[in-house]
């Protein structure tokens, strides 16, 4: 996961799958019912990001290719 | 028929159950309230005043916050904003007006962690693997329910198979006995939230409470593949430590699932196959093409849902919202069906276009309260339509019948869908 470009808060989802629904070739439901991100995102970029916009508790951040991952895995 | 002799029929489905149960709420009074939002939102995102005092219906809400000042809004970014912030939008609000129908634990009316910490128990059951567990009650029934009617060449599919399904579903996977249905169905109608007087609503989460109690006794005994034994393992954290779920939050939490899940399902159906048979083209389309019929099913959601406002919110300190200064204290009623035509989100926003590759509605709330049955709600909706499109040919409004028309302010729904085939 350490590659991807989307990082799913567990803590946070609820399942909700609005993201699933808005970008079903970025975002899936994993075993234990938290979002997953696929491992080869291939959706618009006007459909990801209204994904992310989409997420009703907020679970779903994008880090820019050029920012550190480290600092939004906290 | 008069209401004990509803009673004593059980009055599942019926016109008058339905008649009664639901013009407390503005049905019947208001028909089609988007002529009126479209004003409102065009004037100010949001307004003083609840939706009832707003279209002149009496509000049976009025005696909960007596002296609460009281605002609606009518646009998308206002009621995305307080479903989202629900620090300064409590659902502690309602905790008391819901209080005779979901008892003391609150899914509604909690905020986090509380609303989490429950929340997270019943949350496996509306996942991917929890969808089966309803699925496998859902396509047997709708078949069983079209073999009913099937021969006689003319039914109200209001009655007789969109009232007929969701409650079904939830009994069976309650482990409700196929014989209690009638009796079960019955007290679903009563504990809608506003819809009953509160007293009936009382006595009918009693009644759901102890029949449940025994289904929890046998399942502690003999668990089988339903949502009591999944919720009977489960534990919940209290200052830290684990401890497995009470009986009494478990009769809570199916005390939370029934209003949200029985007549919201059922009131979508109705008003999607109203729309359907007014659109004759679009029917035959359907026939053709089945795969654009989850998009008929989100667009119905956004362009005539079957609630008008998600739960009222309280404002826990002085805010702002679209410019307007929101006391503390005030109850601000989110308006999802207004916000879901609004036009700075979707383009010609009064037109029922399953085409238009809709955004995310708020049809099913947004934040933290984001409906948790979402998922089992549209696919029963799906696999509704599915199945009548497979069973009945050219399905179209019985010409012997009134025109049915979609009615109702809190909850909206159709006056029935008389309909033949062949």
């Amino acid at each position: 996961m350490t590659n991807t470009q989307f990082i799913i808060d567990k803590m946070r989802c609820i399942c909700a799958q609005n993201c699933v629904r808005t970008a079903p070739s970025t975002f899936d439901i994993g075993g234990d019912d938290i979002v997953i991100v696929l491992p080869l995102p291939h959706d618009e970029w006007r459909n990801i990001l209204d994904a992310i916009a989409a997420c009703p508790v907020n679970a779903i951040t994008y880090c820019e290719p050029t920012t550190d991952f480290q600092e939004y895995s906290k | 028929m008069n209401d004990e002799a509803i009673l004593a029929h059980g009055g599942v489905g019926r016109e008058d159950w339905e008649r009664k149960t639901t013009s407390r709420t503005g049905a019947g009074q208001v028909d089609d309230p988007y002529p009126r939002l479209a004003a409102l939102r065009a004037d100010a995102p949001i307004h003083r005043g609840s939706f009832f005092t707003i279209f002149d219906v009496p509000d049976p809400t009025a005696e909960v916050w007596p002296d609460a000042e009281r605002f609606a809004t009518v646009s998308y970014a206002e009621t995305e904003q307080v479903l989202r912030d629900s620090e300064t939008f409590s659902n502690a609000g309602i905790r008391k007006m819901t209080e005779y129908v979901f008892g003391p634990v609150s899914l509604m009316g909690a905020d986090n962690p509380e609303h989490r910490k429950f929340r997270s128990l019943v949350q496996p059951a509306f996942g991917r693997k929890g969808l089966e567990m309803w699925g496998q009650h859902v396509r047997p029934r709708l078949d069983s329910l079209i073999d009913s009617f099937a021969g006689h060449g003319r039914s109200d599919l209001y009655f007789d198979y969109c009232a007929q399904f969701p409650v079904y579903v939830i009994a069976m996977t309650l482990g409700v006995d196929v014989k209690d249905l009638d009796q079960f169905h019955h007290w679903a109608a009563l504990m809608q939230i506003a819809a009953a007087p509160p007293e009936e609503a009382r006595a009918a989460r009693s009644a759901v409470e102890a029949y449940m109690q025994l289904v929890i006794d046998q399942r502690r005994a003999n668990p089988r593949d339903d949502l009591v034994s999944m919720l009977i393992d489960r534990e919940i954290e209290e200052d830290g430590v684990n401890i497995r779920i009470t009986d009494e939050q478990i009769l809570g939490l199916i005390c939370n699932l029934l209003p949200a899940g029985a007549g919201t399902t059922y009131r979508s159906l109705g008003i999607l196959l109203v729309t359907l048979l007014e659109r004759p083209q679009l029917m035959e389309r359907l026939y053709e093409d089945r795969a654009i019929v989850p998009a008929v099913v989100d667009e119905l959601l956004r362009w005539n849902g079957p609630v008008l406002v998600a739960p009222p919110r309280l404002a826990t300190r002085d805010t702002q919202i679209g410019g307007l200064i929101i006391p503390a204290g005030s109850i601000v009623e989110p308006g999802i069906a207004a916000a879901n035509r609004d036009p700075l989100v979707f383009a010609d926003p009064e037109r029922f276009d399953p085409d238009r590759g809709a955004k995310t509605t708020l049809s099913f709330s947004t934040g933290p309260h984001f409906c948790a049955g979402a998922s089992v709600a549209r696919m029963e909706l799906v696999t509704a339509l599915n199945v009548l499109l497979d069973r009945l040919p050219n399905l179209r409004f019985d010409p012997e019948q009134p025109f049915p028309k979609i009615t109702g302010l809190w909850y909206r729904m159709p006056t029935g869908v008389p309909v033949i085939w062949g």
